[in-house]
């Protein structure tokens, strides 16, 4: 122990004077930092010197300040703080000159904090006046080394984006090198960014970026290395993003210059300053291509970016316009006011006090969108309150109304369920369709690549007086623009009654897609009624196709009952303000009884066939040919076979006209007597008739007219040639006549053909040839002769003539008693040809006596009884 | 629902033509008629034809005689065509 | 001179007046059948 105090004593001058050395150092060091401006709070001695709180004034601002700096060692200087914080300084020198030169240091600072930028870790070494330098912030670092003899500056680093914001992905590697001499600090830096992303966005970016400093002035141009997918097929372009400049104040010229292209066409975003100021700037979005154009004036500054009234040109035909600024605050989250107007073809989408709101990536929208415009023809307004946000539509359900010449709707589209990827939606409507009410629920969703849908429609027909509910059950899928109603589609109607007719029940059904577009609807359709009741009469079930093509439609209808067949064809009007319709119809119906409930007469068989043009605008018209061939039918007892005709018809507002193409001909017609091979031709209009080349026979001769008409009041002859006296004696029907006759007889019966009954007046028949006549011995006959001498003698006298003049006057009323005046004259062969003149009166209803002769029951005919009013005078 | 019924709750009633008339439309009363008009109408006919008459004529016969008969408080048809209580 | 008998047809004709009306009972027949049917319950 005493050596060391011996060699204290020795040097103890210069012991003490090294041991203030460190003090002398220290002193100097205190008043070189104090004229350096650095002020310190309070010192203390904690293995080193210590200053647990120390600042440093530059022309009166701190511009830099720290605590518990500590210096641990003194050859190197070895300083470590735990914290340093260099504060924006107003008053700060402008020059940043390089470092002075220094004696060699170790510097490490927990934590170096400057405004704008998150606390980083610095260790600085500075041997040789080469000063390296290496920060690092959780998992970004970076070196930099300046060899200050030189001046030449390098550094490298890597950035990490998670670093800058917690959801950013990637990385940025950046390298740069120059010179920093007093008065010049110049260099490059260049960055290289892989794989940069969103946390949740599939897109992965590149960034390619190079800055220069010269002579005070920087420079920055920021690019994409390679194009972005963004999805949609629309990408962003690589090139020059980003060009900034400024001096060491701060940025004086920012641009930006963003290309975005896609299928429809491209989207270009140019931001610049204004002068030299950076807080402010204006810029363009424009739009150019195919489906897009138009070009938005953007005024921006550090709080919001505004985007100046512009009108834009989007796909699909859709035009964005508003008329206000849209402001939109530069914040990660915000909200803003927003008034825009969507249009499509005729259609306006207005939003009213919408509002833009947005947390980060997460957007949302709240207002009311009001729609109104034309489209296909129809008027459309409607109105939606509600919120749209990523997931899709909230709020209440939108409203929509339709309104056309013939088609009034609204909808009721709950939003609950519009959202991707099914956009599905069940809209109730209800309205009218031309005067049938209709309501119903359209349900809509977008699923395998197209909208589709089902219809649940309900009506009333208006024309029934009851019932006739009208029910449409409809899928329907939109493909390529074009709209179908799926095959399966049904319109069902319910029973109902017009009136006292009963409709049954009825179907239309769609046996393939309907296809529905502005030129109609084209498709086939299956049509089954199940007939109809009316007190009178009965149709039966009928069941057809129906294939329509836009204005074309073509119809085939069948009554299986009847074995009848109708078919029809349709051209719509071309024009669509006049709604007309023409085309064709056929018609085969066997004729049968059943058909005749209706009817006076009773068909029993016989075959109709009719085709022809027909046409409607306003009201109906129709040009055809009807014929008919082997009918056979009657009319209570009367009884009419094998008649055959065809006639022409024309229809219109004024009625019908139907006129005979050719005789129409009746084989037989047994009104008590028969009428055999009738033929005539006809043209009537259904309430008068003429017919002209009468001809028909009748009791073995012709009776023939050259034109007839009916009804009419006039007295109209016809004449009746060889006519056989025997049959008209023989319409007494007698068992065993007593008279007989022969020969025959014609002349003009002048007739009043009237609606319901028929008169003669002045008809003249003369004999055309010797006629004879007979009395038969009979009990009646030799009775009466016994009883009176006068009478036995005219018998004798009538009962064998040979009449060379026979001639009657015939009358006949309405009500059908006919009185006959005939005058004979003759000789009777037998009785030496003695000279007779007969003056005969008939009276009898022939009316009557023809309906008794039609009595089908034979018991009845014999029951019938017969006097002769007055005895022979 | 039968004919007795059908008239007196004035859902049918009886016309000159010799047919049931509709007055008060219902499917059943349509039905009930259309069905009793067919049954008549066979029957008129083969009146018509034992009697050499035409449907028509004894249909109006048979149409009188049914409104002579009508029970009063049910309906009948005048021969201007208005329904009217007997 | 011998009186001769000559049959003769005599010159002057016999004239005859027959005045003959028939009537028919149909009339009644209808209106008995539509009667018995208009009994029937059934349809009237």
């Amino acid at each position: 122990m005493g050596s060391r105090l011996a060699f204290v004593r020795r040097y103890g001058r210069w012991l003490i004077a090294l041991a203030l050395l460190p003090l002398l150092g220290l002193l100097i060091a205190v008043v070189l930092a104090y004229e350096q401006g650095i002020r310190v709070e309070s010192l203390g001695w904690h293995d080193g010197l210590e200053l647990t709180q120390w600042q440093r004034l530059q022309s009166g601002c701190v511009s830099a300040m720290g605590s518990r700096l500590r210096i641990t060692g003194w050859y190197p200087l070895t300083i470590a703080m735990t914290d340093m914080h260099l504060p924006k300084c107003p008053t700060a020198p402008k020059e940043l000159s390089p470092p002075p030169w220094t004696p060699p240091f170790d510097l490490s600072i927990a934590a170096l904090t400057v405004p704008g930028l998150p606390p980083i870790a610095v260790v600085i070494h500075q041997r040789e006046q080469r000063w390296h330098a290496q920060a690092r912030h959780r998992h970004s670092q970076a070196t930099a080394v300046y060899d200050r003899p030189s001046g030449r500056w390098s550094a490298q680093g890597q950035l990490q984006a998670a670093d800058i914001a917690p959801q950013l992905l990637g990385a940025l590697n950046v390298t740069g090198k120059g010179g920093w001499l007093p008065h010049r600090l110049e260099g490059a830096l260049q960055a290289e960014g892989q794989q940069l992303g969103y946390a949740g966005q599939p897109q992965r970016g590149s960034v390619r970026l190079e800055a220069a400093l010269a002579a005070k002035q920087w420079r920055v141009n920021a690019a994409l290395g390679a194009p972005l997918a963004v999805g949609g097929g629309w990408r962003l372009e690589a090139g020059h993003a980003l060009r900034a400049s400024g001096s060491l104040d701060g940025v004086q010229s920012l641009n930006l210059n963003m290309l975005a292209t896609g299928p429809q066409g491209n989207v270009r975003l140019a931001l610049n300053t204004e002068g030299g100021n950076v807080a402010r700037g204006q810029g363009s979005l424009a739009l150019a291509g195919a489906e897009l154009a138009g070009t938005v004036p953007i005024r921006w500054n550090r709080q919001e970016l505004t985007l100046l009234p512009a009108a834009v040109q989007l796909p699909a035909g859709l035009r964005l316009r508003w008329p206000r600024p849209l402001v939109l605050p530069l914040a990660l989250a915000g909200s803003s006011s927003i008034s825009a107007e969507l249009q499509y073809q005729e259609l306006r989408f207005d939003t009213v006090d919408s509002r833009l709101s947005w947390q980060q990536a997460r957007w949302s929208w709240q207002g009311r969108l009001e729609l109104a415009g034309r489209a296909g023809g129809h008027e459309l307004t409607g109105t939606w309150q509600g919120h749209i946000d990523a997931a899709g539509l909230s709020g209440d359900p939108a409203s929509l109304t339709i309104k056309g010449p013939e088609l009034m709707v609204t909808l009721r589209l709950p939003v609950a369920d519009l959202h991707p990827p099914r956009w599905s939606t069940q809209a109730q409507f209800n309205g009218r369709y031309r005067h049938f009410p209709v309501s119903g629920v359209l349900s809509a969703g977008y699923a395998a690549g197209r909208w589709a849908g089902v219809v649940d429609g309900r009506s009333k027909l208006p024309f029934y007086t009851q019932g006739g509910e009208l029910a449409v059950a409809s899928p329907w899928y939109g493909k390529e623009g074009q709209w179908f109603l799926d095959s399966g589609s049904r319109i069902t109607i319910a029973k109902g009654l017009i009136a006292t007719t009963l409709l049954k029940p009825m179907s239309v059904t769609a046996a393939t897609p309907l296809r529905i577009g502005p030129k109609g609807v084209f498709g086939t359709l299956q049509i089954s009624a199940d007939g109809a009741v009316g007190s009178r009469w009965i149709l039966p079930n009928v069941a057809g196709q129906l294939t329509v093509a836009g204005r074309q439609g073509k119809a085939r209808l069948s009554l299986p009952a009847w074995q009848s067949e109708l078919t029809m064809t349709a051209t719509m009007a071309r024009s669509s303000q006049r709604t007309g319709a023409q085309g064709t119809v056929t018609l085969t119906a066997p004729l049968s009884a059943t058909m005749s409930r209706g009817l006076g007469v009773t068909l029993q068989k016989g075959m109709l066939n009719g085709q022809g043009r027909w046409q409607w605008q306003d009201h109906w018209r129709l040009q055809g040919d009807i014929a008919v061939s082997g009918l056979t039918l009657n009319w209570g007892s009367v009884l009419a076979s094998d008649g055959n005709g065809a006639a022409h018809i024309e229809l219109d507002q004024n009625g019908v006209t139907l006129t005979s193409i050719g005789p129409i001909t009746l084989a037989e017609l047994g009104i008590g007597t028969q009428v055999r091979n009738a033929h005539m031709t006809v043209q009537s209009d259904l309430s008068t008739w003429h017919f002209t080349d009468v001809y028909a026979e009748v009791l073995g001769g012709i009776m023939s007219a050259a034109s007839l008409q009916w009804p009419s009041q006039q007295y109209q002859t016809v004449a009746v040639s060889h006519l056989d006296l025997a049959q008209v004696a023989a319409l007494q029907n007698d068992p065993n006549p007593t008279v007989q006759l022969a020969g025959r007889v014609g002349g003009n019966l002048p007739l009043q053909l009237m609606k319901d009954d028929l008169a003669l007046r002045d008809g003249f028949i003369s004999n055309e040839g010797p006629v004879s006549l007979k009395i038969l011995p009979s009990a009646g006959i030799s009775s009466m002769g016994q009883s009176n001498q006068a009478v036995q003698l005219a018998l004798d006298t009538l009962s064998n003539l040979a009449i060379h003049d026979f001639h009657a006057r015939l009358n006949m009323k309405p009500d059908g008693w006919l009185d006959a005046a005939v005058t004979i004259k003759g000789r009777n062969p037998q009785q030496n040809s003695l000279p007779v003149v007969l003056n005969y009166s008939h009276r009898e209803n022939v009316l009557e006596l023809l309906r008794s002769l039609r009595i089908g029951d034979e018991l009845a005919r014999r029951a019938m009884h017969r006097k002769p009013a007055e005895g022979l005078r | 629902l039968d004919l007795g019924s059908a008239k007196s709750q004035g859902l049918v009633g009886e016309q000159p033509d010799g047919y049931l008339g509709v007055v008060q439309p219902t499917p059943d009363a349509v039905g009930l008629a259309a069905d009793i008009n067919a049954k008549r109408r066979a029957a008129y006919e083969a009146i018509a034809q034992k009697n050499g008459a035409t449907l028509d004529q004894v249909a109006a016969l048979a149409g009188q005689k049914a409104i002579e008969k009508t029970p009063p408080g049910t309906y009948i048809k005048t021969p201007n065509g208005q329904w009217v209580k007997k | 001179c011998t009186p001769r008998v000559a049959l003769e047809a005599p010159k002057e004709p016999i004239t005859i007046n027959l005045n003959v009306k028939i009537d028919h009972e149909i009339r009644l027949k209808v209106e008995k059948d539509v009667d018995t049917l208009s009994q029937d319950k059934s349809l009237f």
